[in-house]
């Protein structure tokens, strides 16, 4: 293999990375001298989701379809990454990734474990008043990923047990978003177009599944990394 | 105008990320350079989306770039794994480790 | 007040390209990884900064916790068994190590 550090590879992508920041600069600039943006819309449709938080109302009502494929992403990403990590019996962090793991010894692994409880309060906190206020599903579903995470790293063994029995979760955010999508419709005539009076609890079925994939499937691709990494030892 | 000052940062990383994509040799780097990329446009939709003290947020983009963060980090992941098993494959017949290579 | 919101701003856009330009041109490929980590923490600061709580909260879990955690995992799975260590980077790849 020689190396690929060519000069007019160089100049080539030099060329390419500013045209395409000339085109943006032009871009924005026109969007912003003629487009008001569209919070006042938001703000204003807002009380047919009976949530306050605007993001979480545009994540899973006004452009619900975006994260309904987003889940759907997250699990062929899954599927994918698992699939090519080896196969299913060895597929999880093995004792001797483990051993080698960046963070190792008796005072980390405590640490390890002491931040699980906090972080998974972190993250129930965030899911809880994601509704409300800054927060939500994918927020707390990072937390709890980077929870299981540093479990993981700390206590390799019994997590492997425990990612492996979990599958079922990757693909729950995708089937609890489906189902929802379709019992609306029988409402609203429209998929995914929540009823005013179920448009909060129906949100939060999808943010309790929407979390829960999220962390699975993040905290299962770390394993996957884990193991690829240590795969041949 | 707080905005547009990090619209320029985020189009200097933009093309920064495209440039590494490009240019740097070593799969990781590529990654990093693709998340570099990723992070410079996120800063350009959600700068656009400031729009200036007193006046509301436009909470669409930020909707959007919250997506993208959690794609960006599981396409990284995959590309992690991606750059793994190739290593793998690529080591396998210069040293020790063909054994159990390609079982099950 | 003002002035010093916008000295923040030139510090935390400073640091983001400078952050963001060594983790790609660092000769090592750990310390670029490291300063990637701390690019993510620096973003989480500026998503603050432009009244994105939301993708500031993501961004400290995801981009300094997560991606530093799948990043430093990869490495040392390419420093067990790869073509090209950590800190050999560009040069590594044109002869296998013994």
């Amino acid at each position: 293999m020689k190396r690929r550090h060519h000069s007019l590879e160089g100049w080539l992508a030099l060329l390419a990375g500013l045209l395409a920041l000339g085109l943006v600069a032009a871009g924005v600039l026109a969007y912003q001298a003629d487009s008001p943006g569209l919070q006042d819309l938001v703000v204003r449709s807002l009380a047919q989701t009976r949530v306050d938080n605007p993001v979480t109302a545009v994540l899973l009502d006004f452009r619900g379809y975006d994260t309904l494929l987003e889940m759907g992403v997250l699990l062929l990403a899954w599927l994918t990454a698992s699939t090519l990590s080896g196969p299913s019996h060895e597929r999880l962090v093995r004792p001797s990734a483990r051993l080698e793991s960046p963070v190792d010894g008796s005072v980390d692994r405590m640490l390890a474990r002491l931040l699980l409880a906090p972080l998974l309060l972190v993250a129930a906190y965030l899911l809880w008043r994601g509704t409300d206020a800054p927060g939500g599903a994918l927020q707390a579903g990072a937390v709890v990923a980077a929870a299981a995470v540093a479990w993981q790293l700390g206590s390799g063994a019994e997590s492997s047990v425990t990612v492996r029995r979990g599958y079922w979760l990757a693909p729950a955010a995708l089937g609890v978003f489906l189902l929802a999508g379709v019992a609306v419709a029988v409402v609203t005539g429209t998929f995914l177009n929540h009823p005013q009076f179920a448009a909060r609890e129906v949100m939060m079925a999808i943010e309790v599944a929407t979390a829960a994939s999220v962390a699975y499937i993040l905290a299962a691709l770390f394993a996957c990394v884990l193991n690829a990494g240590g795969n041949g030892k | 105008m707080t905005g547009l000052g990090y619209v320029v940062v985020g189009l200097v990383l933009a093309a920064m990320g495209i440039w590494g994509v490009v240019v740097l040799a070593h799969p990781l780097r590529k990654l990093l350079a693709l998340n570099i990329l990723g992070s410079g446009v996120f800063l350009v939709l959600v700068a656009v989306a400031d729009r200036g003290a007193g006046q509301a947020v436009d909470p669409v983009p930020h909707a959007l770039v919250l997506t993208g963060l959690v794609v960006a980090v599981s396409a990284t992941a995959l590309g992690l794994v991606l750059m793994l098993r190739s290593d793998d494959d690529r080591a396998a017949p210069s040293r020790d480790q063909s054994d159990d290579k390609g079982v099950g | 007040m003002n002035l010093l919101l916008g000295l923040a701003d030139l510090v935390l856009g400073a640091s983001l390209i400078g952050l963001g330009w060594s983790a790609l041109c660092t000769r090592d490929l750990f310390a670029g990884c490291v300063r990637f980590i701390a690019f993510g923490l620096v973003m989480a600061l500026v998503w603050a900064r432009l009244r994105a709580p939301d993708i500031a909260l993501a961004e400290a879990a995801i981009g300094a916790g997560l991606t530093g955690a799948l990043l430093l995992a990869a490495l040392r799975g390419i420093g067990v068994s790869g073509w090209a260590r950590p800190g050999e980077d560009r040069d590594a790849t044109e002869e296998p190590r013994p």
